[in-house]
């Protein structure tokens, strides 16, 4: 009978730890994939600061600019926010966007006039659909957390942003050159 | 036929460091990027690509049939070669009327599929 008694106990010794351990680790998972996508979503969002600020130094067209201030001021915001958040959860933040990202910058520097306006737009439809995915992918995620919060807070400007860039790029219209 | 002048989109650093590498040793020009906005950018930025060979699917929600999808929307007439390892980006391709490549590829199977597209234009 002892014996049996004995037998149980450490079945569910065991049991416990194993539990327990999937709970660990679970956790664990959980805030490196929430470290990963702080990481991103800082890098993106200097990226679009970045791109911003570009558009408004190089670009004549007063939708074209007008797009890029709210997007510089929109991520600004979101990137201080997301600050906090970092902060609160010991995460470093990037300073720079990513190698793709100031690629991408350092060949808008050298385009001009209407063809520079209509890669921009359509460098902002492009990055702002991967934005709302990734943060719709965040906000959905489990959890309930500030990360989660900060996601499901952010989405309707990036959504909003999205939407401008694409009536922005059909007010462009396509390139004539036939050159690309 | 369509110049010697290739944008790969490629988030993957191995496929894109070898695909490069094979491109170069067959004597095409190679511009890489590893998104759809930064494609997108360098498209409109090198006029003379003659062949666009992009992933379907680029990392953090980016794909190449948005990539497709905005190129063509801009008036870019370039052929281009969708590859994947996925079976839904083959339907994809057909759809989008572009060229497909199956990964893994091999140097033949790159090869001749860029030929076929810069010759009948994709």
């Amino acid at each position: 009978m002892s014996r049996r008694f004995a037998t149980h106990a450490v079945a569910g010794a065991l049991l416990f730890a194993v539990a327990f351990g999937a709970g660990a680790q679970d956790v664990a998972a959980t805030r490196s994939a929430d470290a990963t996508f702080i990481h991103h979503a800082a890098a993106d969002g200097l990226a679009e600061i970045q791109m911003g600020n570009l558009a408004l130094q190089q670009s004549s067209n007063p939708a074209v600019k007008e797009l890029a201030r709210r997007i510089v001021s929109d991520h600004t915001k979101a990137n201080a926010e997301l600050g906090t958040v970092a902060q609160a959860r010991q995460v470093d933040l990037p300073t720079a966007p990513d190698a793709d990202a100031r690629e991408k910058t350092a060949t808008l520097r050298g385009l001009d006039g209407a063809k520079f306006d209509r890669a921009w737009a359509a460098a902002m439809v492009l990055d702002h659909q991967k934005a709302v995915a990734m943060f719709s992918a965040e906000a959905r995620a489990s959890g309930g957390d500030d990360v989660q919060d900060f996601a499901t807070q952010t989405l309707p400007t990036l959504k909003t942003h999205l939407e401008l860039a694409r009536q922005l790029q059909g007010s462009l219209g396509a390139s004539t050159s036939g050159g690309d | 036929m369509f110049p010697k002048r290739v944008l790969l989109v490629e988030d993957d650093p191995d496929t894109r460091e070898i695909t490069t590498l094979l491109l170069q040793h067959a004597g095409y020009s190679v511009i890489v990027a590893q998104g759809a906005a930064s494609g997108v950018v360098e498209s409109a930025a090198h006029e003379d690509i003659g062949v666009i060979l992009t992933d379907m699917y680029l990392g953090h929600g980016e794909s190449g049939v948005a990539l497709i999808r905005s190129l063509r929307e801009s008036g870019s007439r370039t052929p281009i070669v969708l590859t994947s390892a996925h079976e839904e980006a083959c339907i994809a391709a057909r759809d989008l009327e572009v060229m497909f490549l199956p990964k893994p590829y091999g140097r033949q199977a790159l090869l001749s599929v860029m030929a076929m597209a810069r010759a009948c234009g994709a």
